[in-house]
């Protein structure tokens, strides 16, 4: 019985473990990585956008001014 | 005639350069973004190539999201610009569409506007010189003289075109200032004055052998109708072409002194323009005035030359009574001791007639059963030779009115007087042939110099009835108010007689007697 229960504390204490200190961190270190994604992408779309309209303008005044 | 032809202009933007724009736009908004989304992408592969080289799991995964971030970035470069170019294209498109559907619908408006207008008003442009029937001139650029074929609402502007040679806007429509530019024909490519297809079109020529007085006729005609009737009555008159103006004044100059003009050279004559226009008229008339030489009227050749027969509304024909055969047998010797000062014509009255119907007929076509409904006025000149204004001129006139109280006008008897003329003299077949063929003929006496030509010194010429044919013909045609001044001499003459009779002898004979067939 005492050795039962001595199984069950540990396996309390490795579970624990997991929640408190392994998944907390894996967490962090996979939404560390998706905010770098993110952040990044979002960069790149932003730059996107105002390339986008940069080329766009820059291309219809072009336009205008080249063709009749 | 073709109603599209390329111009020298540009083509308005909803038909030309906006759809270029939008191609233009499509093409090169993708191919800038291509060079800005490809550094994400190489920072990108710069990441991957950290992920493979990494052994740390970690810093794997973040190398790895740094990639994907980067890729993610480059490929919202393709759909932002993707967006930014269909709204464009789209909006574009709508616009374009709309704008060109809106021009198209005002260009059918205003050229179905203007084609009914000059139908309707009988505005056209018709060369004087070539007599070439033009839908719509050449117009002269001002600034860099590009000739413009087509100057009216089209592709190339509804309201303006754009020259390519200066790149000024010349006006597509005559209320925005397009008279004002300088127009040639299209055939010929001479000049055109200002007033060719402004105002309505009425053509008369002058027919006649050689030596008939044709010239002198018009240009004291056109002198008596601008100072004895058009001033007093308050009618504008211009010459809208400065040649003809400055010919009109050095003709008179040549009369004013005694000269007889030179003889006309031209087989195909330049038509004479005189613009005239009513008080409170909103439309005027050009009128233009055929002088051909009498030998246009000598071979058959020649007389098919005159192609403004297309165009005729009106027609003088004039006979020197010189070419009357038998009047000029019967006075052989007076003509043959005068022939200096006469030049009697050397054709025949007959010959120049039936070529003039020759022609008439090739040119406006005439169904079996139907008649010219073009007014002639045919005159015997001259008459101030031999004994003829005794005959049939002023003296003769008051001598029948006399004998027949019916006859109100000086006009009339002459009228009845130079038929019975022509009959006596063998020429009846001639008048049976114009009361058959005509609607409305008239005939009238005149002398355009009023005395024989035999010295300068006996002053200028004066010239006797010549604005009565002319008044006649303008009259018959609507152009003046000749008719309704005739009704009203008429009238107020009947009514004078009519007084003379008493109040019951007034009334039954103005009112009731009137009405009976004359």
């Amino acid at each position: 019985m005492p050795q039962l229960i001595g199984a069950i504390i540990v396996i309390y204490l490795v579970i624990l473990f997991i929640v408190y200190v392994v998944i907390p961190v894996a967490g962090g270190l996979l939404a560390v990585g998706l905010a770098l994604l993110a952040s990044v992408a979002i960069a790149g779309f932003v730059s996107g956008v105002f390339v986008g309209f940069k080329n766009f303008f820059d291309v219809l005044i072009e336009a205008h001014r080249k063709l009749p | 005639m073709r109603f599209f032809e390329p111009q020298p202009a540009h083509l308005v933007y909803a038909f030309d350069g906006g759809w270029r724009v939008m191609a233009y736009v499509r093409a090169n908004v993708f191919s800038r973004t291509n060079a800005a989304a490809r550094t994400w992408f190489t920072w990108g592969e710069q990441w991957a190539a950290k992920v493979k080289a990494q052994d740390n799991v970690v810093l794997k995964y973040w190398h790895g999201c740094l990639a994907a971030g980067c890729y993610l970035g480059g490929a919202s470069h393709y759909v932002g610009a993707m967006a930014l170019v269909s709204g464009f294209t789209l909006l574009q498109f709508v616009f374009l569409v709309m704008w060109a559907s809106v021009a198209g619908l005002s260009m059918v408006l205003l050229a179905a506007f203007n084609i009914a207008r000059s139908s309707y008003y009988r505005i056209f442009f018709r060369c004087p010189t070539c007599y070439a029937h033009m839908r719509i001139p050449i117009f002269v650029c001002p600034r860099c003289a590009t000739d413009h074929s087509r100057l009216w609402p089209s592709v190339y502007g509804i309201f303006y075109h754009r020259c390519k040679g200066c790149n000024s806007g010349l006006p597509a429509l005559d209320l925005l200032g397009r008279r004002k530019l300088i127009r040639k024909c299209v055939a010929c490519a001479r000049p055109l004055n200002k007033e060719v297809g402004q105002l309505i079109n009425v053509h008369i020529p002058v027919i006649g052998g050689p030596s008939t007085g044709k010239s002198n006729f018009i240009f004291m005609a056109t002198r008596e109708l601008i100072n004895s009737y058009a001033g007093p009555r308050g009618y504008s008159t211009e010459f809208p072409d400065e040649g003809d103006r400055v010919e009109y004044t050095r003709n008179l100059v040549e009369l004013g002194s005694g000269r007889v003009l030179q003889k006309t050279p031209d087989i195909t004559p330049q038509a004479y323009n005189l613009a005239l226009k009513r008080p409170r008229e909103r439309l005027g008339r050009i009128i233009y005035i055929y002088d051909a030489a009498g030998e246009a009227y000598s071979t058959e050749d020649n007389t098919v030359l005159q192609k403004y027969y297309d165009y005729v509304d009106g027609l003088i024909f004039v006979i020197d009574p010189m070419s009357i055969e038998l009047y000029r047998r019967a006075h052989l010797k007076e003509v043959e001791s005068l022939r200096n000062q006469l030049r009697p014509s050397a054709l025949g009255v007959m010959e120049a007639y039936g070529r003039m119907i020759t022609v008439l007929e090739a040119s406006v076509g005439l169904r079996p059963g139907r008649k010219f409904r073009h007014p002639i006025a045919v005159l015997i000149s001259k008459v101030d030779a031999l004994d003829l204004e005794e005959k049939i001129g002023k003296t003769a006139a008051g001598r029948v009115m006399t004998e027949d109280p019916s006859l109100h006008l000086e006009e009339d008897a002459i009228h009845m007087l130079v038929q019975e003329f022509l009959q006596e003299h063998e020429m009846g077949n001639l008048v049976r042939d114009l009361y058959l063929q005509f609607e409305h003929v008239h005939f009238f006496s005149c002398s355009a110099l009023g005395r024989m030509p035999e010295n300068e010194a006996a002053g200028p010429f004066h010239p006797v009835r010549v604005l009565e044919p002319i008044t006649w013909i303008l009259g018959t045609l609507g152009v003046i108010d000749a008719v309704k001044e005739r009704c009203r001499v008429i009238d107020s003459k009947d009514w004078a007689m009519a007084r003379s009779k008493g109040l019951f002898g007034a009334v039954t004979s103005y009112y009731w007697n009137s009405l009976r067939p004359r």
